[in-house]
């Protein structure tokens, strides 16, 4: 049984926030309006945070794409009333919109706030509902959503491998994010397959975990950004 | 079909390769996009390369420049002609070193197949023969020291008794080059001997080198000129047809003239070209003693020549089966490898230098432990000592399998 | 080495959307009503076949491929081209964007025309073959009057099919008066001329350089061909290249670019001339520059004496002189110790790559700025060497610019000329005045500084005609209006884009069915070629643009030469070969290129030819000029004289205006990736992710450091003006620690007068920046502007 998992190089990332854009088009994420907006109700299941420390002219920034971490252990779904979210035995947290009631006790127990409330009626504006994505459901007003790791992905990638009678492999099955992320910053695999890019990735000293200290035991893990070692020949340390 | 008829345990080994791989492109030096044609070196050059990138080769090797640059240029380094025996013993000679830095840096040594393996090789071998861009500083003092510019001018530098090099300065490859001093190489001897010009003689990159320089000093980008992948059998052709097995042989032993499948001839084909010019005299002089006919070649015939001749010296000639016999025991094979041994019984395998680098990879990293645990050492191989072996192990197996013994 | 999020920058991040939950009155009774009520809003999304096409994007640029996702005829997704040798799969937010630019509410729908005034504009709605009809008739009357020179077009950019296109056009017409916009990136490329007689694009070979010098570019907000660069900053970091490139960026603002970079250097602004040729003295002093090149390539080093025996100074006895290590520090603000160690670091970490100057707020005689910058490429020995400075392949072909004789205006007769400079000649009607102006897809009286100069001259222009897919700011200027297909529904060709050494050509056939009555501009020019017939007909003898596009991939393939997009293995190979002299085409024919072009998308030039330097140093002595005769003739002709100062042809520090009691800020407008170009503000998904650092989307903010506010009694969030002597915008302050005491920045891109509602959002700095012509390039500049800044 996979358990997917994430791996994003903070030395790479460029901040350039393709990820956010890649994520809204393939899941149909409505922009909501510039009043809304003005009031912190966009939606993105990937954002990418600024995290900006100090004072001019000692400053550091680490933009960060933060997607749901997918916790192992997550906090989001023993408050939930109505059992309106869930983890699968393949390690992604869903959110199963027919039963969801909006009472956005999941989005004050995300420690990560990846958890988004649908306050109106998603707008399409002009023709923008032909761009919609059929893989993917539009949500209505009045539930949670987030990112299911492009779970449509895999079904499809499945569905392809059935057909041409193999297993899934490695880089059949990617999340819109990963697939665009144009400095490569983003890995997506297996973690359990010992032998995949992430689960390599996941075992170098550069590798940490988000509020890992919460015991949520996030499955994106982050590589930290290391610095230049004075041209010694050596690259950031995998 | 296949020339090499003297080396059995090859052909067993083309035949299987041509068998297994049926999408397999054959292909000979250099890059030939369509198979076709009867000369082959096992394997495809381009395949080859993304093994050379897929099994981590690239990771620290780099060919060409294009790769890791923590390992020797596998196109560059070691300078001369390697045939693919003398490729295996390259391989062999280096892999403790590189599975010691594979262990240090936590990356496991790759697994081959023999396909996987005879296009690396066929991709090495093919790279090997490229000739890199030149040294533009070096091509300008070459051109001085060998008094190209007291007839040719190259732009407003030399004389004007000769055409302007600028007018070639399209073409890349010094095959080109070649090709047309070959054709010019009588009028231009005359003109030397007139003025007392030495015949200038082409070592290692020195064409490549003043290629360079001429291109450098072309007034704008010229368009360039390239050659296009040449055909080995075309090439065959041209060698019966124009002559040149008259007096040349492709290693059958030496004739009149030098075996141009030995191994102390050049690396690269331009180098190779280059080496034909240097020798333009001395085989005019011998042609016409045997009244033959000085043979003109157009620049796509030069490129077939010498990519036949590439596609012959990749074979080795056969190596003695007693020196090999030598070689198992004093290298410490026959300790190991015999029956009841530590190691495999060797006789009987079907050996070539595809198979012995494919075994080489996966079960070598296991083989040097044991070694290591046993205070052995790992054998080292010179030049030529790679084809006495596998003549011995071929003839070991040929006697096992005339005497009954099966495996 | 490993660090812990901040939970309150969360939750600022967040904040409306987690904060409403115990106030809101949702309660349990109102649920299943709420469901029942659901069921009737649910948007259902129409499935279909799925089908893939390629693509080029236009939305920049920077030359990216893509891949389009089709579920029936509806494009769907956009994503990278993988065999595209600039983006490789990968694609910037804007490239994503383009779906919505292909379905957004404001396009035009059919072709346009004023029957009103300029100022009072009353449109009538007509059909593409009519408004075709009358751009021919009007074309036909110029030329039967003998004034078809007085024909202006002004394009988008230079590289490509189109422009390729389009001169031809301008050129069998009988105009000499092809234009192009302003690329960002003048003083560069006037800096390049100086000192390397080069005209074509410069490029960098950014992902083999080991150690960057960035004064003040926004190499990762849009600069240049922006995925090709964060591929190339992907790859400095890349664990399997070996060693990690450093990035050091020189800025006065902790610009994302700074906040990437390995060091971010905070500089005084205006003085990063100073530091370069403070890093050249330590550089000379310690004998750490690349000895071999500036004896055997460069000119100008030394002192030296001319034909006539006069004395000139050298390079090396001015920055001896006059950017010694100590004034140097004092000048930039930046610690002596900072400078010593940049010049050593740079000179170990070979090849090393200097770019600059900025542009979006230049100080007159920002080319010798940028001269100085370059001459540290010349020192490290940088110049087309791999990981340098190198130029721009072209493409097989003729060339693009016909210099054609008496042209409007001056620049034309040096290099392409920049459409900043048409305000100017409009108004003088010197040397003649213009008759009819044609725009494609550009908007100029948004994008210009001297925007506000362009508006009022069109009203001099007796006819205008705009292709545009919206009605911007310029196009509603316009006469007719013609609107042009986006980047999904027509034809697409792309050159190379600008930086990138390497010779590209993208095509791609329309992905889906076009949505409105557009037209093609090239199909246009095509058919207005036919209709007026005789040697315009015969230069340009295409059905449509297609048959032009095929015409062009025949001239590929007679190059023999190159080879079609393919795998990064595939290009590997490609280019080893070339290298080696041989050339091993995946095609036997034009018509074979013809279709692997169509599905791979493009064809290229893989290989590069370093250090032919007959090419690369095309100055009066062949040579890399610290002392650039270019300028010193450009002088003699300017003012008729041959008496020219030495330091109006070698790198110095230009002349920082001061900031009066007035106007006490500097403002420095900023570019970003989203709206990158002064493009995408009509598009919400870049409205939304613009501005995230200061926590700010869908409009304009201003940038202060909070002490700055304090002094002038603003707070974070206030409503304020910013005002210069040119005039006033609101804007919000947003408190920014990055923005430098005494700075104040606002984003270029908002503000758009005309183009619908999301466009029209926020405020256009380029209104209230001074503008006046550069001394020495000519070339109008957004100028170094002081505003003050007050609570509105």
């Amino acid at each position: 049984m996979p358990r997917w998992g994430m791996v994003i190089d903070l030395a790479k990332c460029t901040a350039c926030q393709a990820c956010t854009v890649a994520c809204q088009t393939e899941n149909n994420v409505p922009c909501v309006p510039p009043k809304e907006a003005a009031r912190g109700r966009i939606i993105s299941w990937i954002s990418v945070l600024p995290q900006i420390e100090g004072e001019y002219p000692r400053l550091s920034m680490r933009p960060t794409p933060l997607p749901c971490v997918h916790c192992d252990n997550p906090p989001c779904i023993r408050v939930c009333p109505v059992q309106a979210t869930a983890i699968n035995p393949e390690g992604v947290v869903r959110q199963i919109y027919a039963r969801c009631i909006g009472c956005r006790y999941c989005t004050n127990a995300c420690p990560y706030t990846r958890r988004m409330f649908n306050w109106y009626k998603p707008e399409f504006p002009g023709e923008f509902t032909e761009a919609l994505n059929p893989d993917v459901s539009v949500r209505p007003k009045g539930v949670v959503e987030k990112c299911t790791l492009c779970h449509h992905r895999l079904q499809k990638a499945r569905d392809e491998a059935r057909a041409a009678k193999r297993e899934l492999a490695e880089g059949d099955y990617v999340p819109a994010c990963v697939e665009i992320c144009p400095a490569g910053a983003m890995y997506f695999g297996d973690l359990e397959d010992h032998n995949s890019t992430v689960a390599a990735l996941a075992r170098s000293r550069r590798a940490f975990k988000p509020l890992e200290e919460l015991g949520t035991h996030p499955k994106v893990i982050y590589l930290a950004q290391g610095e230049w070692s004075g041209g010694d020949g050596q690259g950031p340390r995998t | 079909m296949i020339v090499i008829a003297n080396r059995r345990s090859w052909c067993v080994l083309l035949f299987a390769v041509a068998a297994l791989a049926v999408a397999c492109v054959l292909v000979a030096v250099p890059l030939r996009a369509q198979g076709g044609g009867g000369y082959f070196i096992p394997g495809d050059p381009k395949a080859g390369m993304r093994s050379f990138f897929d099994k981590g080769c690239a990771r620290c090797h780099s060919a060409l420049g294009e790769g890791g640059h923590s390992a020797p240029d596998l196109a560059r380094a070691p300078t001369g002609h390697l045939s693919s025996a003398e490729l295996l013993a390259a391989m062999w000679n280096h892999a403790p070193e590189m599975w010691e830095k594979m262990r240090i840096e936590g990356v496991a040594p790759p697994k081959f197949a023999e396909t996987d393996m005879a296009n690396l090789f066929a991709f090495l071998y093919s790279v090997r023969s490229l000739d890199e861009p030149g040294d533009a500083e070096r091509g300008r003092r070459l051109l001085q020291e060998k008094r190209c510019l007291e007839c040719h001018g190259v732009g407003t530098e030399g004389k004007r008794q000769a055409p302007d090099l600028l007018k070639w300065a399209a073409y890349r490859n010094p095959v080109s080059w070649i090709q047309a001093m070959w054709n010019h190489a009588p009028a231009m001897q005359s003109a030397m001997a007139a003025r007392g010009v030495k015949w200038p003689v082409f070592d290692g990159n020195d064409a490549p080198d003043m290629i360079a320089y001429i291109r450098r000093s072309a007034p704008s980008a010229a368009k360039p000129a390239y050659l296009r992948p040449a055909d080995p059998e075309a090439g065959r052709k041209i060698f019966r047809e124009k002559g040149c097995a008259a007096c040349h042989a492709v290693g059958h032993g030496s004739r009149t003239a030098p075996d141009l499948r030995s191994r102390t001839l050049p690396r690269t084909l331009g180098q190779f070209a280059a080496d034909m010019w240097n020798h333009a005299p001395a085989m005019r002089a011998s042609m016409q003693a045997r009244n033959i006919a000085r043979p003109q070649f157009t620049n796509k015939e030069m490129a077939d020549l010498i990519a036949y001749l590439f596609a012959e010296r990749y074979f080795e000639p056969a190596g003695s089966a007693e020196r090999g016999a030598r070689l198992f025991q004093s290298k410490g094979c026959a300790s190991c490898h015999r029956s009841g041994g530590a190691g495999p019984d060797l006789a009987g395998a079907s050996v070539s230098p595809i198979h012995i680098a494919t075994s080489l990879w996966n079960h070598g990293p296991v083989m040097f432990q044991s070694m290591q645990q046993q205070q052995v050492a790992w054998p080292r191989f010179q030049p030529g000592e790679v084809v006495d072996l596998i003549e011995f192990l071929g003839s070991k197996a040929a006697h096992r399998r005339d005497s009954g013994g099966r495996q | 080495m490993s660090f812990t999020f901040d939970r309150r920058n969360f939750l600022r991040f967040a904040a409306g959307g987690a904060v409403g939950v115990a106030t809101s009155g949702v309660s349990l009774k109102g649920i299943s009503t709420l469901n029942a009520a659901i069921d009737s809003e649910l948007v259902r999304v129409p499935s279909g076949p799925e089908s893939w096409a390629t693509g080029v994007c236009n939305m920049c640029p920077g030359g990216c491929g893509l891949r389009v996702r089709l579920i029936g005829n509806r494009a769907v997704k956009i994503q990278g081209n993988p065999l595209h040798p600039i983006n490789r799969g990968g694609l910037c937010p804007k490239g994503l964007a383009g779906l919505q630019e292909l379905y957004h509410p404001d396009r035009l729908r059919t072709a346009l025309r004023n029957t009103g005034t300029r100022d009072n504009p009353r449109w009538k709605g007509l059909s593409s073959d009519e408004a075709l009809g009358l751009v021919s008739e009007r074309m036909r009357k110029l030329r039967d009057a003998g004034e078809a020179r007085s024909l202006v077009v002004v394009d988008r950019q230079r590289s490509g099919l189109l422009p390729r296109l389009l001169s031809r056009f301008m050129t069998a017409y009988g105009s000499p008066n092809y234009v192009t916009m302003p690329t960002g990136m003048d003083a560069l490329q006037a800096a390049i001329y100086a000192q390397q007689g080069v005209s074509e694009q410069v490029a960098y070979d950014f992902s083999n350089s080991r150690y960057v010098l960035s004064f003040g570019v926004n190499l990762l907000e849009g600069w240049g061909a922006p995925v090709a660069m964060m591929r190339a900053f992907s790859r400095w970091r890349d664990a399997a290249s070996g060693r990690r490139a450093k990035l050091v960026q020189i800025e006065p603002r902790f610009s994302m670019t700074a906040a990437r970079a390995d060091e971010w250097v905070p500089i005084r602004p205006g003085t990063e001339a100073t530091l370069a040729l403070g890093m050249a003295y330590v550089l000379i002093s310690e004998g750490l520059y690349d000895a071999d090149f500036v004896r055997e390539h460069t000119f100008g080093f030394e002192d030296w004496r001319d034909a006539e025996g006069n004395s000139h100074t050298g390079f090396k006895s001015l920055v001896k002189s006059e950017y010694r290590l100590n004034d140097a520090a004092t000048v930039t603000g930046v610690p002596a110790d900072t400078i010593l160690r940049l010049a050593r670091e740079a000179a170990q970490n070979r090849p090393v790559l200097a770019i600059g100057d900025r542009h979006n707020s230049s100080l007159p005689g920002n080319v010798y700025a940028a001269m100085a910058v370059h001459s540290l490429n010349g020192l490290l020995g940088s110049i087309d060497v791999p990981g340098g400075v190198l130029v721009q392949q072209q493409l097989p072909g003729q060339a693009l610019v016909s210099n054609a004789k008496d042209p409007l205006l001056p620049s034309a007769q040096t290099h392409v000329a920049n459409a900043g400079e048409l305000p100017q000649a409009i108004v003088s009607k010197r040397p003649y005045p213009m008759q009819m102006l044609l725009l494609n897809q550009v908007n100029p009286v948004f994008a210009l500084p001297n925007g506000a100069a362009f508006r009022s001259a069109m009203k001099d222009v007796p006819f205008i005609v705009s292709f545009s897919a919206f009605l911007d700011d310029t196009a509603v200027l316009a006469d007719l209006v013609i609107p042009a297909p986006t980047g999904l529904e027509s034809w697409q060709d792309g050159g190379t884009p600008p930086t990138v050494a390497n010779a590209i050509v993208s095509i791609s056939p329309p992905a889906v069915r076009p949505r409105k009555d557009v037209r093609h501009p090239g199909d246009v020019m095509l058919s207005v070629a036919r209709s007026l017939g005789g040697s315009l007909a015969a230069a340009l003898p295409f059905a449509g643009y297609e048959e032009f596009l095929r015409n062009e991939v025949n001239g590929l393939y007679t190059a023999q030469a190159g080879a079609v997009f393919g795998s990064t293995l595939e290009d590997s190979w490609n280019r080893l070969m070339e290298r080696s002299g041989w050339w091993a085409p995946s095609y036997s024919n034009a018509d074979e290129l013809w279709q692997q072009i169509k599905k791979q998308g493009g064809w290229w030039e893989p290989a590069y030819s370093h250090g032919e330097w007959s090419h690369v140093l095309r100055t009066k002595s062949g040579r890399f000029e610290f002392y650039s005769q270019a300028l010193a003739d450009l002088a003699k002709q300017r003012r008729r004289t041959e008496k020219i100062e030495d330091r109006e042809c070698l790198p110095h520090q230009p002349t920082i205006p001061e900031a009066t009691t007035n106007f006490p800020l500097l403002l420095m407008p900023v570019e970003q990736l989203p709206l990158a170009g002064g493009e995408g503000a009509h598009l919400p998904y870049l409205q939304q992710i613009a501005g995230v650092h200061v926590f700010a989307n869908w409009d304009s903010w201003l940038e202060i450091h909070p002490e700055t506010a304090r002094t002038f009694g603003i707070g974070d969030g206030d409503s304020v003006w910013i005002e210069s002597g040119r005039g006033r915008v609101q804007a919000r302050a947003r408190f920014y620690e990055g923005a430098r005491p005494g700075v104040v920045h606002l984003p270029l891109g908002y503000g758009h007068k005309s183009g619908g509602e999301w466009a029209c959002r926020g405020v256009n700095p380029l209104e209230i920046v001074e503008e006046q012509p550069d001394p020495v390039t000519g070339l109008p500049s957004a100028h170094w502007t002081y505003v003050k800044v007050y609570r509105a």
